[in-house]
């Protein structure tokens, strides 16, 4: 069974102020380091795009830490959270971020 | 002669037909102001305008003059106070048949007039709701409450925020004033005044400081758990390195395996030498359990189960004396509840087999127990054991850290969404405060005519004729043989018509008329008789042509609507003193006289005061 991405993040941000998001997986393989992308589909550009990885604990869940994520805008951010490298596959996740001046 | 004169009073007094009834309805089509009649002239009059509905509503209605050939209202009125009315409306009639109404004062005849209606009414229930939804959307869409919250004079930024949505809200809402346009109406706007301070009250009432105070608390608290939670997986990284590279380093004991007296979870772990007296079920599914790790260990717990009685008794003391001495060295094996076998220790850093023993590390006590049996047996073992033990503990202490400091994380992050959503309802419920409603009106404001209107016109029933009866002062001139000069001055009384080249306004001040023909509706021509034909030698004039009543020509000015001045001439005969050819002499006087300018007319129609 795929296990499950949920970005974690504010819903409202302002242009160029960091700001902290998390990606918690669920359903992954204890003891795996998987790698987490996280990218904008849609905004102002430059868009954002890094990875991260995190290390699944026994329970199979883990955390991957995006520290100081800045968007440009003012518009309406379509984020994505896909894993690049994990041995069970991880259901991506988007969330919508308001990118207010 | 009077005959003459009263048939001239009553022609006069036939002029025009009686006014019509003194209430004007005006609706706005178009964003026009449209009457359905002339307005009257000379008399006050009614307007009234439409407003159905049950909310609440107030207005003022502004009339002035127009300038002539202007077409423009909105700019300044012309003629500055002159004729220029600021009434307020009031409501009659309820639901559907509600109307505003104001009485304007009697207005000029033959004036265009420009009028502004300005209406405040309050916005209905579906309205406010609409209202506070976009502010409570907005607030919670399009406000970073997170970064903000931390600014200085946040309730300021806030009540910025909720005035711009509610004046944006508003300026979509004022289109739809069905009572008063069947299109957009000229002008619509917010007061600004009041938007601010309902804003001010919204931002108080949702307790906006309190809140941000929270989500401020919340943030710094998300920041400071997600450094934990790092820290933490961190540490459960690391502790899972240390096992791998424990598992990775061959460690050889010397010690007999654990008794697994279950086929299935949950199992337990206990020295096999306490179990050789077990029943013969069990016996068998330790042996079976223990044949993946000593396969001759396991043929003789299994060779008890055929036993009994003696054969039995000197078996099991025989195994017993056997599991007393340490075995010869050999890798560590555990059981593996997940595997339901022993497998070697260094078997656990491989990938397919890791993630199993990390759960069960994380979720049974098999392997402590297991371990802490390997160190019971033999004291050199017992390092090996209790390293293994640690490894084991940390990687279970850490797992559970950094899963609970990530749940704590989340727990955080749902409170702060609660807290936006709280925000969000606050704002919501603020604006539909009764204190709030109240300063949130809408007004509209309509002017006309408009470039391609008419403006509104009054009536142009008046007389342009009107009787007159006056004292005059006259001096005479006399021409005779032995004569020639003004005589005696005379006190004559005088009756004419006056001939104005206009209709004329009985009712405005002759110093408020406005318009290009203000002169000649108070200046006028006057024809007329003395209705005295005073004496001069002891002899009584008379008419040219010794005609009767002297007649007079005259121009005069009125002072007041009613009063007159007029400067005029007569012309009589008068007995000659000394008659030669003729007896009678040609004179004239000049004269001046005040005189009430009796306009029947307007007496007749109710326009002789306005009311």
């Amino acid at each position: 069974m795929a296990g499950t991405l949920e970005i974690s993040a504010l819903h409202v941000a302002t242009v160029d102020v960091p700001f902290d998001c998390r990606v918690t997986i669920k359903g992954a393989k204890p003891g795996e380091t998987v790698q987490i992308r996280l990218w904008q589909t849609a905004g102002t550009h430059p868009l954002f795009d890094r990875s991260a990885s995190a290390v699944i604990r026994a329970d199979g869940t883990g955390t991957a830490h995006f520290e100081t994520v800045t968007l440009a805008g003012p518009c309406r951010a379509h984020m994505f959270a896909d894993d690049t490298a994990s041995t069970v596959p991880l259901a991506e996740d988007d969330h919508y971020i308001e990118v207010v001046p | 002669m009077q005959r003459s004169l009263l048939l001239l009073i009553v022609s006069c007094a036939v002029a025009a037909p009686r006014a019509h009834a003194d209430t004007a309805r005006v609706v706005v089509v178009g964003g026009e102001l449209r009457f359905n009649r002339v307005l009257p002239a000379g008399k006050e009059f009614t307007v009234e305008l439409p407003a159905p509905g049950t909310d609440e509503i107030a207005g003022t209605l502004e009339i002035w003059p127009l300038e002539d050939g202007a077409d423009d209202c909105d700019v300044a009125p012309p003629f500055g106070d002159k004729q220029f009315h600021k009434l307020g409306l009031t409501t009659s009639n309820t639901g559907d048949n509600r109307v505003l109404s104001a009485t304007v004062p009697a207005l000029q005849i033959q004036q265009g007039y420009c009028l502004r209606l300005e209406i405040e009414r309050a916005l209905r229930e579906d309205q406010i709701a609409a209202v506070a939804e976009a502010v409570g959307d907005r607030a919670a869409r399009r406000f970073d409450w997170e970064h903000r919250c931390r600014e200085s004079h946040i309730e300021d930024k806030v009540t910025d925020f909720v005035e711009a949505e509610m004046s944006e809200r508003l300026g979509v809402l004022l289109a739809d004033v069905p009572a008063l346009a069947a299109g957009a109406p000229a002008a619509a706007a917010p007061y600004p005044g009041d938007l601010r301070q309902a804003a001010q009250r919204v931002v108080s009432l949702a307790k906006v400081r309190e809140l941000c105070t929270s989500v401020s608390d919340n943030a710094n608290a998300i920041k400071q758990a997600a450094a934990h939670e790092r820290a933490a997986d961190a540490d459960a990284t690391n502790a899972n390195d240390a096992l791998r590279a424990l598992a990775g380093t061959p460690t050889p004991v010397q010690a007999w395996p654990a008794a697994i007296p279950e086929s299935a979870a949950p199992f337990s772990a206990a020295p096999l030498i306490s179990h050789l007296s077990d029943p013969p079920a069990t016996l068998a599914r330790i042996a079976a359990n223990l044949s993946s790790t000593d396969p001759a260990l396991a043929d003789a717990v299994r060779d008890l189960t055929t036993l009994s009685d003696e054969p039995l008794a000197a078996a099991v003391k025989a195994l017993q004396a056997r599991l007393k001495t340490p075995p010869r060295a050999r890798p560590l094996t555990l059981f593996v509840p997940s595997h339901h076998r022993f497998l070697p220790a260094v078997t656990f850093m491989d990938p397919d087999v890791f993630d199993e023993v990390l759960r069960d590390i994380v979720n049974t006590q098999l392997l402590d127990t297991q371990l802490r049996l390997i160190g019971d047996q033999n004291p050199r073992d017992l390092t090996v054991a209790q390293r293994w033990l640690a490894a084991i503990r940390r990687v279970r202490d850490t797992q559970t850290e950094a899963s609970a400091r990530a749940a704590a994380v989340s727990k955080l992050e749902r409170e702060r969404d609660q807290l936006v959503t709280s925000i969000r309802a606050a704002l919501v419920e603020a604006v539909k405060r009764e204190s709030v409603r109240r300063l949130l009106r809408q007004s509209t404001t309509v002017t006309t005519p408009s470039l391609t209107g008419k403006p509104g016109s009054t009536d142009e029933k008046a007389s342009w004729v009107s009787p007159t009866l006056g004292v005059a002062v006259a001096v005479p001139w006399v021409r005779d043989a032995q004569e020639q000069g003004f005589a005696d001055p005379w006190l004559v009384p005088y009756a004419g018509v006056n001939i104005y080249f206009r209709r004329v306004d009985r009712v405005i001040d002759p110093g408020d008329l406005v318009g290009c023909d203000t002169f000649w509706q108070k200046n006028s021509l006057q024809v007329g008789l003395w209705l005295k034909k005073p004496r001069l030698r002891e002899e009584q004039i008379s008419g040219m042509w010794d005609s009767g009543p002297v007649p007079f020509l005259a121009v005069g000015h009125r002072f007041t609507p009613y009063i007159r001045v007029d400067v005029g001439v007569s012309f009589y005969e008068h007995t000659r003193r000394l008659p030669t050819t003729t007896d009678k002499a040609f004179g004239f006087a000049p004269w001046i006289g005040a005189s009430i300018d009796a306009d029947v007319w307007a007496a007749a129609n109710g326009k002789l005061t306005g009311g």
